[in-house]
């Protein structure tokens, strides 16, 4: 680790491995308090209709159809352990977001040594609203999340021991994580591309070598479409074949690219390039129930948000030099701007595939700044004000925004009018 | 000389070449397993069975009866029985546990002329429909659309679109699918053509079915007396011809 003096005399990794213990722990219970009482939104009930009807007829919808199938064999899986509950709809979530918070922390202070910065991250992350809001619902966008970060984190883990057999796990199991990121959502693909790039850029670089470069193929091209394709096999048993899939495939990508939402989409807050500038941008659902409105809300907390960017050119300019630095700036700016850039709707939902990376610069720039006593003080009270801001924003998140007269001026923005 | 090292990567490869292929072909397999046809007519001159219905349901439920399953079905009608089934899920379930609720099984009971094919694509007898319309229409229909539209490959003889993924096909001209397909005759179709010319144009297609079924669309008001009639002469020269 690479920590400041200050930090490496107070962060010590017995500390360490306590503190991402109790970021995780605060993380969970976000996640999982009164799980049982939010009533499920529509998307999460025809989600659930959708599961059962892929696996037990390979059909898409009635929900997502542009997205592929990882969600309904996730959600199959839950429902047929635990029933068509809450839990048995939002256990994948809930784990798979909830673990999400460690992977974090090891991904940053495996890219950038350091420890605080990890922390820093893994503590944006956990009390993120936008991630609690997801954690807590049967859709797959914190799915996505975990395996993308899984197989950045085995790409860099992998890259740092090409000399040694490691590299032959490391990389598979990256490009598998992948594979289920992709079959998860879309957006898994922008930091697979940039992982892929790097391991040929390595395997091609000064220390040449054919079988590494086999190997990189193999591990970000050939089988993270392996996995994909396997979750597609429900639909196969339709009567399709190749051609057809293939087919699907690009009739689907279109749809997916040109897609400008569904009747019953909230379609404000569309334009991701103003993710970090504007600040209380959200995705709300809307549901009544027993004739009281229910929306869930996420919305990023903006003290965080909006040091995104600033934080992003501070990293550039005073960490060029270190490239695991170097690499979380663009794994931000490959997964950023595809979606920022496009002209079609982009709603917060998808600022998931974003914040992570986003959190790890803020989390480096906030590490990188503090060098002093009173800095470190400066730094306890912006994460004090960081937890009040998300704790106040929390009931929006579950679904009760609308119970708080503080924050009916931003819930009422995602009523239907 | 090969290291360890190079040993170890190359070992990977190899069974992310091994685990790829299984993946291929498994897929595939699964497919084409899935795909389940009628006997074809012996030769060339044999005629395939020949199932005479009423009514969209009664298509609908020849055909699910039938057993076939991820067949092409090629249909000729003035229409494209097309419409999706909406609202399946009702939007008012607020509580948990969600109940279960089969896709299929709803569509099949609100089966009618407008939805028939899109019911049949849902219940897994075809993976893929060929709509063919009298030219007219065909072209009444290929006017109306504006190039470039999304969803929509306008080729030269024909309009590409699709369900969901699985491939749709409007067109006018008869196919030939290198495989025996289920081919369904719509009283719609004869509205706008005569009986010696559709058949006419069967015998020269070269399109292999293994089932044929014929549709008066009795629930179909759009559908006139004359077109029926037809029909009838149809299934009369199918009969004779057996």
């Amino acid at each position: 680790m690479t920590d400041s003096p200050l930090e490496a005399a107070t962060l010590t990794p017995g500390r360490f491995w306590v503190l991402c213990a109790v970021i995780t722990l605060g993380g969970i219970i976000l996640r999982m308090h009164g799980i049982t009482q939010q009533p499920p939104i529509y998307d999460e009930v025809l989600a659930a209709v959708g599961a059962d009807n892929y696996v037990e007829h390979g059909l898409f919808g009635p929900i997502m159809v542009d997205h592929p199938q990882w969600r309904s064999l996730a959600l199959r899986a839950t429902m047929q352990l635990f029933g068509s509950g809450a839990i048995g709809l939002r256990a994948s979530s809930l784990l798979l977001g909830s673990i999400t918070i460690p992977l974090l922390m090891l991904l940053i202070a495996s890219l950038t040594r350091s420890r605080l910065a990890a922390l820093l991250a893994g503590f944006s992350l956990a009390l993120d609203p936008v991630h609690i809001t997801f954690s807590r619902q049967a859709i797959q966008e914190v799915h996505t999340t975990f395996f993308f970060l899984a197989g950045v984190l085995l790409f860099v883990e992998g890259a740092r021991r090409t000399e040694t057999s490691w590299v032959a796990v490391l990389w598979p199991l990256s490009g598998a994580a992948f594979g289920l990121g992709l079959a998860s959502k879309a957006h898994a693909l922008f930091p697979l591309a940039m992982c892929g790039a790097l391991s040929l850029w390595q395997a091609t670089g000064k220390n040449r070598s054919p079988s590494l470069t086999a190997l990189a193929v193999a591990s970000f091209a050939v089988l993270p479409l392996s996995v994909y394709l396997l979750t597609f096999l429900p639909w196969f048993a339709r009567g399709y074949g190749l051609g057809d899939w293939l087919f699907m495939q690009r009739a689907l990508v279109e749809s997916m690219v040109t897609h400008t939402g569904n009747p019953m989409d909230s379609m404000v807050d569309t334009t991701a390039a103003l993710w970090f500038v504007k600040p209380f941008m959200g995705y709300g659902n809307f549901v009544e129930v027993g004739g009281t409105p229910m929306v869930t809300i996420a919305m990023g907390n903006p003290l965080v948000w909006l040091l995104v960017l600033p934080a992003a050119i501070f990293t550039l300019a005073r960490r060029r030099e270190d490239r695991g630095s170097m690499m979380l700036l663009v794994l931000f700016l490959a997964s950023y701007l595809p979606l920022a850039l496009t002209t079609r709707p982009v709603w917060v939902l998808s600022s998931l595939a974003v914040t992570p990376f986003a959190f790890g610069l803020v989390a480096l720039a906030a590490g990188d700044v503090v060098r002093t006593g009173r800095q470190k003080i400066a730094l306890g009270a912006f994460l004090a004000a960081v937890l009040i801001v998300s704790l106040l924003m929390y009931p929006m998140s579950v679904g009760k925004g609308w119970h708080h007269e503080y924050l009916r001026p931003l819930v009422v923005k995602f009523m239907p009018h | 000389m090969i290291s360890r090292l190079d040993t170890t990567r190359w070992a990977s490869v190899f069974l992310i070449g091994v685990a790829t292929l299984g993946v291929t072909i498994l897929v595939q397999q699964t497919g084409t397993a899935a795909r389940v046809r009628g006997e074809p007519p012996t030769s060339a001159h044999s005629l395939p069975a020949v199932e005479i219905v009423e009514t969209a349901g009664g298509l609908h439920q020849t055909l699910v009866r039938s057993g076939r399953h991820g067949q092409v079905v090629v249909y000729l009608s003035r229409f494209l029985h097309f419409v999706p089934v909406e609202g399946a899920v009702p939007e008012r379930l607020n509580g948990f546990p969600i109940p279960s609720i089969d896709l299929v099984e709803v569509s099949s009971e609100r089966v009618d002329p407008k939805n028939v094919l899109w019911v049949i694509v849902q219940a897994g007898v075809a993976r893929e429909i060929i709509h063919v319309l009298p030219r007219q229409e065909y072209e009444r229909r290929r006017s109306g659309i504006t190039a470039g539209s999304p969803g929509i490959d306008l080729r030269p003889d024909s309009i590409v679109t699709h369900e969901l993924g699985s491939r749709r096909t409007v067109q006018a001209k008869l196919p030939a699918p290198d495989e025996p397909v289920i081919l369904g005759i719509d009283a719609a179709y004869l509205d706008g053509a005569e009986t010696g010319e559709t058949l006419e144009s069967l015998r020269a297609s070269g399109l292999r079915a293994d089932l044929v079924v014929l549709n008066h669309s009795l629930d179909n008001p759009d559908v006139s007396d004359l077109g029926r009639d037809r029909l009838r002469d149809l299934a009369a020269a199918f009969e004779a011809a057996r």
